[in-house]
Parts: structure tokens; sequence; C-alpha cells
């Protein structure tokens, strides 16, 4: 069953061209990131404040930068749609909204626990969350339009690339 | 708009640019939506009980709108009621005022568009810079947008190629993506700077006060987030009841309107900032726009049109609007959608004949995700014109003729004994240069023959 629920959010988000790469571990999660931002030429970063972005971007140096300037915006989420191949992400004290819409590559870190079926479960989540928080988005691929003759371009106003590392979470005991 | 209906759907059929450029895009609007339509065997009971929600909203809409109002009141939103278009034109420019705003930028949203939001700014000396990429296209130059989810479709790349060397003075290019590119980087300087953010919405849920925008540029994250000030223009019919409908609306919009299973981005907005956030507005106001609305609820014959979430599946499927485009129209909604709401919006007096423009062929009202029946109520638009007798007089005297004469078989058969003979000894042989040729027998014989 959760396989199924990783394929398909993996399949769903490269059909819109987002990238989702699974690492079984912390260290092959570092190391891919590593990966991304060399081949990225990132050199300055906007980071949320969630727990796994902190233990990912641990040892990788990074210059920080408001997310206006930053080369890439680093976040983590909270749930991972199968059905649409979703990211959602709420914002809050920790997390900006800027960070998702101003830098022109988004890395999204996540784990395999954190996706489910549809967007009900999704709102399921974010309802029962505690702590204060204005709004959430729903991130489906890059930015993108079809405003001139219905050719879909990547990157309008928002990112150009889209990518998620997936940390593959322990089996539950 | 001062030349008539006729004259602007004429001028437009005889421009082929135009319908080339449209034929292409509705097409491919069409094909897309098709497929992921088709992937959802449970559309027609999706499409069912979104039209069952939409219908109590309109049906209890006062209680609906109090109630959105109390929760929005709660989460630190402010809220205004708009009468009509002046009023919510007011309301804006007080707060920009009351702001010391000088630049505003601005989502694409069909209810600024209906209360001319960014002309009125832009009189009080306030700049209102359109930031959706089709938007922008149509702003600089100078014109109307011509479809719901595509602003530019009626433009080529050469043509907006040329727009952008003439207005932003850059070099020419017809590349899409060279173009798009300039583009985010004029708007991403007008962003930072902006002092307000003004947008319209898909959904205000009622049970939580909360804003929904979809979108797939990115440009509404921006618009919501950068500046001070976010202001929401919302049709009091946008409410739907619960957070639980959410999913539903969002399986079927997406889908209608540009073919997508999902867009890009999905705004879900509660409150402005919280105390220790460092993004996100520090006010965040929506004004409930009516402007005819109510008067539309009113009639139990019209009210359905209301539940519209302004997809544009019925424009891009209208043989109509497929060859002359949204301008014909002369309204902010076009195609069979718009032919509803204009009329319902702004009275007769405004719109003219917009009803008659359908085949009546019923395509909008398979399509729409809503499941408005689009092509009965032009009919019935077309019957209150006519009992308004705003019909000429010669047209309604031959009609009315034509009816005695169809609804009774002897007087029927006669007369067309008669029109034979007269073709017989008046041979008309061309009407509008096509050749007339007087069949050897007639329809009715053929038929009762073969039966």
């Amino acid at each position: 069953m959760e396989r199924n629920l990783v394929n398909d959010f993996r399949r769903l988000l490269e059909l819109v061209s987002g990238e989702c790469i699974p690492c079984r571990d912390i260290d092959a999660l570092r190391r891919e990131l590593q990966g991304i931002l060399t081949r990225e030429k990132c050199r300055t970063a906007a980071c949320s404040h969630h727990a796994l972005v902190k233990q990912a971007i641990a040892g990788i140096s990074l210059e920080s930068a408001e997310p206006s300037e930053a080369n890439v915006g680093i976040t983590g989420a909270d749930a991972l749609i199968a059905e649409t191949g979703t990211v959602a992400v709420v914002t809050d004290v920790g997390c900006p909204r800027t960070l998702l819409f101003l830098p022109p590559l988004h890395i999204v870190v996540a784990e395999t626990i954190q996706i489910v079926p549809d967007l009900a479960s999704t709102l399921e989540i974010i309802a029962k969350r505690t702590t204060p928080w204005s709004s959430f988005t729903l991130i489906t691929g890059p930015s993108r339009t079809a405003d001139i003759e219905k050719i879909l371009i990547r990157g309008v106003h928002g990112p150009k690339k889209l990518c998620v590392l997936l940390l593959e979470s322990p089996p539950s005991p | 708009m001062s030349e008539s209906l006729n004259d602007r759907v004429v001028a437009k059929l005889e421009d082929g640019l135009l319908r080339k450029n449209l034929r292409k895009a509705t097409g491919h609007s069409i094909a897309l939506r098709n497929k992921v339509v088709e992937e959802i065997p449970e559309w027609e009971e999706l499409r069912e009980s979104a039209r069952r929600i939409k219908e109590d909203v309109i049906h209890h809409l006062p209680d609906y709108l109090r109630r959105t109002e109390e929760r929005l009141r709660a989460n630190g939103v402010k809220v205004l009621y708009a009468e009509d278009a002046a009023a919510a034109c007011r309301q804006v420019l007080a707060i920009a005022r009351d702001k010391g705003a000088k630049l505003a930028v601005k989502s694409k949203s069909m209810a600024t568009e209906e209360i001319g939001l960014a002309h009125a700014m832009e009189a009080e000396g306030i700049r209102a810079v359109e930031t959706d990429l089709g938007e922008y296209i149509v702003q600089i130059a100078g014109e109307m947008p011509s479809h719901i989810t595509a602003p530019a479709i009626h433009k080529s790349r050469e043509q907006i190629g040329r727009l952008f060397q003439e207005k932003l003075g850059v070099p020419y290019t017809p590349d899409p993506e060279e173009l798009t590119a300039i583009a985010r980087k004029t708007l991403r300087q007008e962003f930072l700077k902006a002092d307000l953010g003004i947008t319209g919405a898909n959904f205000l849920i009622a049970e939580t006060g909360t804003l929904v925008i979809i979108e797939n540029e990115g440009n509404i994250g921006l618009t919501t987030t950068v500046p001070k000030t976010h202001i929401a223009v919302v049709g009091i019919e946008k409410i739907i009841p619960k957070m639980a409908d959410l999913p539903l609306f969002l399986k079927i919009l997406p889908r209608s309107a540009t073919g997508q299973r999902f867009t890009s981005y999905v705004s879900i907005i509660n409150s402005p900032r919280k105390a220790g956030e460092s993004a996100g507005p520090d006010e965040l106001f929506v004004i409930f726009l009516d402007n005819g609305r109510s008067r539309i609820r009113r009639d139990p014959n019209l009210r359905e049109m209301l539940s519209c979430i302004k997809c544009g599946a019925c424009l891009n499927t209208c043989p109509v609007y497929q060859n002359i485009g949204g301008h014909a129209y002369g309204g902010v909604y076009p195609g069979p959608i718009g032919s509803l709401l204009t009329p319902g919006l702004q009275g007769f007096q405004k719109s003219g004949n917009l009803p008659f423009l359908s085949t009546l062929c019923g395509s909008c009202s398979d399509v729409c995700p809503v499941k408005i029946d689009i092509h009965r109520l032009l009919l019935y638009l077309r019957d209150a014109w006519v009992r308004e007798k705003r019909a000429p007089l010669i047209e309604r005297i031959l009609l009315r003729f034509w009816f005695h004469v169809v609804t009774r078989e002897g007087v029927y058969t006669l007369f067309s004994g008669l029109a034979r003979l007269m073709m017989r000894l008046f041979p008309i042989t061309s009407i509008g240069g096509r050749r007339i040729d007087l069949p050897p027998r007639r329809f009715r014989d053929l038929w009762n023959e073969t039966l």
C-alpha cells in the first residue's frame, strides 16, 4: 500500500516536471542535496526551520540569504499528496511563504511516511495542527504558464525547478 | 463600446489571423480537458455534487454570507460589502489612500475586471500592474482580456514579440520562453516595490473563513505575500460551505479550465500574517461584491448561472466563440456563460441581444463542471428579450404570422404550395451568391412516401 503511494506521488510529480529523488537515509539525502546545489550552482540559500531541513543542511556550506536574494529555497513539507503529486506546506513563523515563491529553485525535504492518498487526508492533518498559522500552499510542480499560444513555459514568477528529496522512513515497529 | 454587436461579430469573422489563433488555442484546450476528464469515471457524480453544493449556497446566500463574515472577522480579516462596481472601486481606493499606496500588483481576477478596478486606480494616480502573463500582455497592449482563463488567447507569439519590443524597449523575439523571461524580470521588481496586492478568489469557505485561490505562475503567491496589504475582491456567490467541499471543487476546476489534474499552486489563506511571521500581509481585506448578483438570485429561472466557477470550458467548446473570440461579446465575461452573466449583471439595456450569439447546440451545458443548463438559460433569455418587445417591430409581426402558419397544418400546406408556385413564376437564381434551384418534389411528399 505505502509502496504504491510513493510510486504514485513520484509519477504524478514527474508528470508536471517536478523532480523526485528517493533517499535511503539522511546521509544519502545530504549527498543528493549537495549534488543538486553543485549542479544548480547555488551559493546562497533561504531555509525554513523544519527539523528535517536542519538535519539535511548540517555540514553543507551555504550562505544564508533573504528569500528575494537566495539562489534556492529549502523547506520541509506538512504532507505529500499521492493523487496529484502535490506538496503541502503550511506557512508559519518557521516557514515564511516567500520561501516558496521568490527563489528560482525550490527544494523540499520530506519523508515517505508523510505521503497521504489525497487532498481530503491532507486537510485533516492540517486541521489537527495546534500551532498558529496563517496560510498553506499546495505546490504541484514548478511555476508554469501557457499564456502565449498555449505553449508550456516553466518558471514565470515562481521557481523554475521543484525538487523533492524523499527520505525513506524507517519501518514502523 | 459604441458599435453594435452585429458589427463587432462581422469584424471579427473577417479577421483570418484571429480565427486561426483561436482555433489553435481552443482546440488544444478541449483536447487536454477531455483527456483528464475521461480519467475520472465518476465525473458525472462529481458534477452533480458540485451543482447541489452551489445551489444550496445560492439558495441560502444571506445566511452563508453572515456566517462567512463572522469567521473572516474572527480570523482577523477586515470585511466590506460593495453594492455595485463604483462602491467596490471607492472602497479599494479608500484603502489605497489610507496606506499612501503608489503601486499595486494585481493578479488575474474576473471580479476586479468586472468593476474596472485597474482603470479606476490609474485614474487616481495609483499604478495597478497586472501580473498574470496573459493579463500583463493585454494590459500593455491597452486591450481587454478575451478569455476567462487565457486572456491573450487571441494573440500570436509574433504579435506579442512586437508588443514587448514597442512597449518595453527590448529587442524583438517571438520565442515564448524569452518573452516569459522578460516579463518575469520586469514584474519581479514591481512585486518587491508594491504597496498593495489585489486578487479575487476562487472559493471562500464559510465554515473556516478561508480564501482559496488557484494559479500556475506563482504571481498570486507573491501578490498575497509580498505587499503589506492584501485586498481580495470576491463575488458573493463564491462561497462554499465547508473545507471538506474543497477537494471536490479542486478536482473539477483545473481539469475543466486548463486540462490540468491540479494547478501548480493553490493558496489557502486564513489570516494576515501572525505575530512572529516574517512574510505575509499585515492587513487582509475581503470586499464582497454584489453588483447585480442579488438581482439575478431573485429570478428563480436564472439564479443557477451564479453557480459558475469561471473555468472557461464553455468558451473553448463553443462554435461561436471559436470563430469570433471574446472581444466580440463586448463585456467582461465572454462566451456562452458571458451571454448569460452580462445581461444578468447589467440588464438587457446595456447588453443588447447577446443571448442570440449561440447556436443552442448545447455543448456548453455538456462541459459545464457545475452542470449549469447554459443553452436552456440562453433560450429563456431570448424569450424574455422578445417578451420585452425588444425585437424590431417587423420581425415581431413576421414571427407572429409565421407562428399562426406553422401551428396549422392546412394553412402551412397552402402557404408552402403558394411559395413553390411563386418561385416557379418568379425564379430566384441566387441568394448571397449561392445558386438556388427549386427541388423537383416537395420534402413532405418524399417523407410521406418513405414512411
